[in-house]
């Protein structure tokens, strides 16, 4: 009886799996209908958010080269023919390297002064 | 021939302004690139000789002479007065401007001398003091170009260079005292502000109206000439 018992029992069991499974699956399938709609639309803001740094980002470049095209004007000579002059560097450079030439070369007539007792006059 | 000064001598507009029209020449010549760097080497030669001879003259010695070909120079000397050495730079300059253009008018003979006393100096100079090839170079064509006015005294076109490298060597003494507006305190201007405490501003000012004083006496004395 027992196993008999066992044996009508296993369908019964079978047969409450059989019945609530569609249910489960469709629930779940709902469920991962959902998570999908959810993560496309995740996307979708993550994409736009993306887009929108970007024309952040295109904006702030677009004031960078602004930027970089005053200071290059500033330091452009002014005249055609020095605008051609593609290699030699602007003004304000030029006294710069003039300035610490001079620095270096007064630091050297001073070490020849004292180092030979002379006088430099330029 | 007297002439008094209702009855002016016989000359014309140029010759009684030649050296304006000279001095107007000189101020567009020096601003020629090329042609102005040969007159640049009269000024920085007479600039740099003024500083010798200062040194010689107060007890000093000239070690060396260095010219540049774009018109810059140094002087090294040993001893003599700081102070005048470094004040007859620029207005040894303004000194020999004028002397180059007053020997055009003067008399053949003390013409002669000047210009035979230069080209001592000059060579002198050369064997003495220029210490590189460059130097030598430089000074030889100096001195070549002063000889040629004793064995050419007759050509009229000498005096004419005489007067024009005469007044660009004045304008250029006016004008380079200007370059040592330049923030760096370097050069004589600053060197003689170490020395006197006054500022190099001054300095450069009192060299600027040398070099514009020689230049209204020479005009002056040459159209006061011509009456």
């Amino acid at each position: 009886m027992l196993v008999n018992s066992s044996t009508a029992y296993t369908p019964q069991v079978n047969q409450n799996v059989s019945i609530e499974s569609p249910n489960r699956v469709n629930k779940e399938s709902e469920q991962l209908i959902v998570r999908e709609q959810q993560q496309k639309s995740a996307e979708r803001e993550n994409n736009n958010a993306q887009q929108q740094r970007f024309d952040v980002d295109e904006q702030s470049i677009a004031l960078v080269e602004q930027e970089q095209q005053r200071l290059s004007a500033q330091d452009e000579p002014t005249t055609s023919n020095e605008q051609a002059q593609y290699d030699q560097p602007s003004q304000r450079h030029q006294v710069a390297v003039s300035a610490y030439q001079a620095i270096n070369n007064h630091q050297q007539q001073e070490t020849i002064s004292q180092s030979f007792g002379v006088d430099l006059y330029a | 021939m007297v002439h008094d000064k209702h009855s002016l001598p016989n000359v014309s507009f140029f010759q009684r302004y030649q050296l304006i029209f000279v001095f107007l020449i000189a101020f567009f010549v020096v601003e020629i690139p090329f042609i102005s760097i040969p007159l640049k080497w009269f000024e920085s030669y007479f600039h740099e000789l003024s500083h010798g001879l200062a040194a010689l003259i107060t007890g000093g010695s000239i070690v060396s002479i260095q010219l540049n070909l774009d018109g810059s120079g140094l002087c090294t000397t040993q001893g003599g007065s700081r102070l005048l050495i470094s004040f007859m730079g620029y207005a040894g300059a303004s000194l020999f401007g004028f002397g180059l253009v007053k020997v055009s008018t003067m008399h053949q003979t003390l013409m002669k001398v000047f210009i035979g006393v230069l080209s001592v100096v000059i060579a002198i100079s050369l064997l003495l003091w220029a210490k590189n090839l460059l130097t030598v170079v430089i000074i030889l064509f100096l001195w070549i170009f002063v000889t040629l006015k004793l064995f050419y005294f007759k050509k009229v076109y000498l005096p004419f260079l005489f007067q024009l490298t005469g007044a660009t060597v004045v304008l250029n003494s006016i004008k380079s005292p200007l370059y040592l507006f330049d923030g760096r305190s370097l050069g004589d201007g600053a060197a003689l502000a170490q020395l006197t405490f006054i500022p190099e501003f001054i300095w450069v000012v009192i060299w600027s109206v040398l070099g514009m004083m020689t230049t209204y006496l020479l005009i002056k004395s040459q159209v006061s000439q011509q009456y």
